[in-house]
This record gives C-alpha cells, structure tokens and sequence, in this order.
C-alpha cells in the first residue's frame, strides 16, 4: 500500500467523537470533578504531543499538568465566552505556555551570561551512546535512500533535502501534480520498508532463534 | 472541507483527518494560519494524526540525517528529459569550448553552502541539535511552525557568551525563511535568534558549528 493511501483511507474515517464543548465547559464552571477528568482525558495526550515536540521531553509532566491548572481556572473565571471554541482555546493557552518557556529560557541564560558564570552553556554534543544511535542511523538512512530507485530518491531529495515546492519539482522532473504525489508517497513508503528491513537484520542476532539462554552455573 | 487553491483539502474541519501533504507542510514548518490554527487544534484531539506527524518528523529527520551524510548530490533527472537532454549537451559544448578559451580565468567555485534546518523541536524522536561546518558557507533555514505568518523576519546569531555574529532581514518565499552566511561561522556554539520586524523575540534555536 502506498503511504498516500493512509490519508486517503483515513480521510472518510471520522475523528473518534469529542464531547460536547457546552456541556464540558459548563462542568468545569462548575468545578465538577467529572468534567475536570474529561478535559484531562480528552485533551492531555495532544497537549503532551505539542509540548513535547516544541520543547523537548524535559518536565513534561509538570508542564501538562500546568496547562491544564491555567485552562480550567480561566475557564472558571470565564474567560471562555464561546464553550464550541474550547479547542481553539486550548490550543491558545498551550501555545502562550512554550512561547513563555522559550521567553524563560532565554532570559535565564542572559542571566546566567550576565553573573558571568563559567559553564552557562551546556555541552550540546551528544553522549557517545547517543552518538553511536545517531551515527548508525545515519548509516541506515545512507544506505536505504541509496538503495531506492534513482528517480524515487530524487523526488525524496529534492522535496526534504533541497525544500523545493511541488511545483518545481513537477516542471523540472516532468510530472503531473497526481504522479508526483503517488511517487513520493511511493517512495516514502519504499524508504520506511528498506529502512525497517535494515534494522530488522541488525538486530537479528540478538532476537529469537539466535537467542541462547545462558545456564547458570551450579 | 476545506478547499484550497492548489484542490487539496484539509479534512479536519468536518472531524475528518489531515491530508499527508498537510502532516508534510506542518512538519516543514510551511503550514500557515488559517489552515495552522485549524490543523493545531484538530492535533491536540486526534491521536491518529498525531501518530502520523510523529512518523513525518521522524522521517523528515530521517532525510536530513541521510543528507547530512551524503555527497552533495547530483541532479539526474534533466538528463531522462530528451529536450532538456539536448539542451544541457548544447550548453555543455559551449563550456567545453569556452573553458578551452578562458581556462586560465576559471576559478575553483565555492563550496555549496551547508544547508541546515534550524528546529524547535527536541522530543524524544529527535533529540540532535543542528548542525554545521565550521568555516563554510551554511544556509540556515528556521521552522516557523507555529508562528505568525509573516512576509519577513530578523535573524540575529549570536554565540555562545551572548556576542553578536550575524544579523540580518529576510524575506519569506514560498513559505520558507532562509538566510545565507556566504563566509560560515567559526566553530562553536550559537543561538539563532528570529525577530518580527517590531523587534519582537520569537523563537530562539541552538546551532552548533564544529570543525570538519
């Protein structure tokens, strides 16, 4: 199956069903705990994923659980006048939340330049271990994007590497809008299989058949 | 739905899912407002789309990571274009000829700038941050996911103590932001400040430049 066909299958399925903004605003108005848990269940996976993927995995959990203090108490200070546009509003406040982390991290660090500490700058390589990941990744990745079909690793290069838009890409390789997409979907999906596959063989020795258990002495 | 001009569509306005060329342009930081605070809010409720961007950035990362590593690479496809073909055979016939004439005048071309994409993200998936060489020409590109939509935008660097290496304006194009350092910058670490043009700090990212 081509990658494009995951949107494509996925397009007609609806989005599993949220609840009803009124009557969950109402609840937190109200302090009701039930309403309190179901804005934690319905919303904490996706703050966690944005927060996450903007600020790293750092504190994470204090920061979920800080957004979510801010969102009900400004929701119990009725700060949200329109209960259907609580998604836009969380969204709101999550995004106030990394940009005044992003805004804290820049002053702690002029501050720290400023006490004219030592190390004021962490070591930003990696570890060797995270080093040694990074590196045979790297290897993988080599070795996969070389290993696709010329014109597959073109359109991947030319789209990731050089961000080139899809129009350029369609007049200089002369193809249609539809063909470019199913080949990059093709491609994409083609690096995803050479790549699984590589890692797959580099983990075969340690995996299943090859296992030994070692018998213990005595 | 939503139709756009191009005659995709974003499918999260009827509780429908992201189209991959969506997940794509968000990834890369290209998705802009109105479309970016519609995707961002059906983000934050749905666990499938949510998978999805994860495997994009892990394969956008994926990309860079192969990218780093590779030769810079050749364009092949002019040369499976039979008009392009003879086009290019044309004009290299006319740099044969030309270099036969002007051999001495050539100069060695400068390095290709290193182009290197400057993220906020710092998740478990993606825990390396940016990259380049110490000393060569580098083309830095910021994310903007997530940022105001703007035709411009000031990018100052400065290293690590604070001091000011590098400021400039750039224009937005095509939805990228990029600014070239034609002389590089010596190894060490730098923080990539981007600015609206009221001077407001926007996002900062870290950049490390280290010797080859």
């Amino acid at each position: 199956m081509m990658a494009n066909d995951l949107a494509e299958d996925t397009d007609d399925r609806p989005v599993s069903a949220h609840p009803c903004w009124a009557e969950l605003v109402e609840k937190i108005r109200e302090n009701d705990p039930d309403g309190l848990e179901e804005l934690y269940r319905v919303f904490s996976r996706g703050v966690r994923f944005y927060l996450c993927r903007q600020l790293g995995p750092q504190d994470l959990d204090d920061r979920v659980h800080d957004t979510f203090i801010v969102v009900a108490q400004a929701i119990q200070r009725g700060e949200l006048r329109e209960p259907d546009r609580l998604m836009g509003y969380v969204r709101t406040i999550v995004r106030r939340q990394v940009a005044a982390q992003i805004e804290d991290n820049v002053l702690s660090r002029r501050q720290q330049f400023d006490l004219d500490w030592g190390l004021a700058v962490h070591d930003a390589a990696s570890n060797p271990e995270q080093a040694a990941i990074r590196q045979e990744n790297q290897q993988i990745a080599v070795k996969v994007l070389k290993s696709i079909a010329p014109r597959d690793r073109e359109i991947l290069i030319r789209f990731y590497l050089w961000e080139q838009p899809a129009e350029q890409i369609c007049s200089e390789m002369g193809l249609t809008d539809t063909q470019f997409r199913l080949l990059k979907s093709r491609a994409k999906a083609r690096f995803g299989q050479l790549g699984k596959r590589k890692v797959t063989k580099r983990l075969v020795p340690f995996c299943e058949n090859n296992w030994r258990e070692i018998p213990l002495k005595g | 739905m939503v139709p756009r001009k191009d005659g995709a569509a974003l499918q999260f306005a009827d509780d429908r899912h992201a189209a991959d060329e969506v997940l794509e342009r968000y990834s890369s930081g290209r998705l802009a407002s109105p479309e970016l605070a519609e995707f961002e809010e059906h983000l934050l409720v749905c666990q499938s789309c949510q998978d999805r961007l994860a495997r994009e950035d892990a394969f956008r990362q994926g990309m860079h990571d192969a990218g780093a590593a590779l030769p810079q690479p050749r364009r092949v496809s002019p040369w499976r274009s039979p008009k392009s073909a003879w086009a290019l055979g044309l004009a290299a016939a006319g740099l044969i000829v030309f270099a036969g004439i002007e051999w001495r005048s050539f100069e060695r071309p400068a390095d290709p700038p290193a182009v290197i994409l400057l993220r906020t993200t710092r998740g478990a998936e993606n825990p390396a941050l940016a990259a380049g060489p110490a000393g060569k020409p580098l083309t830095l590109v910021p994310d903007l996911t997530g940022l105001q939509p703007l035709a411009s935008y000031r990018l100052e660097i400065v290293d690590a103590a604070g001091r000011p290496a590098y400021q400039s304006t750039e224009a937005v194009r095509n939805d990228n932001l990029q600014t070239t350092l034609a002389r590089g910058l010596p190894a060490g670490a730098y923080f990539v400040r981007l600015y609206n043009p009221g001077g407001e700090l926007l996002r900062e990212y870290a950049l490390t430049v280290q010797k080859d």
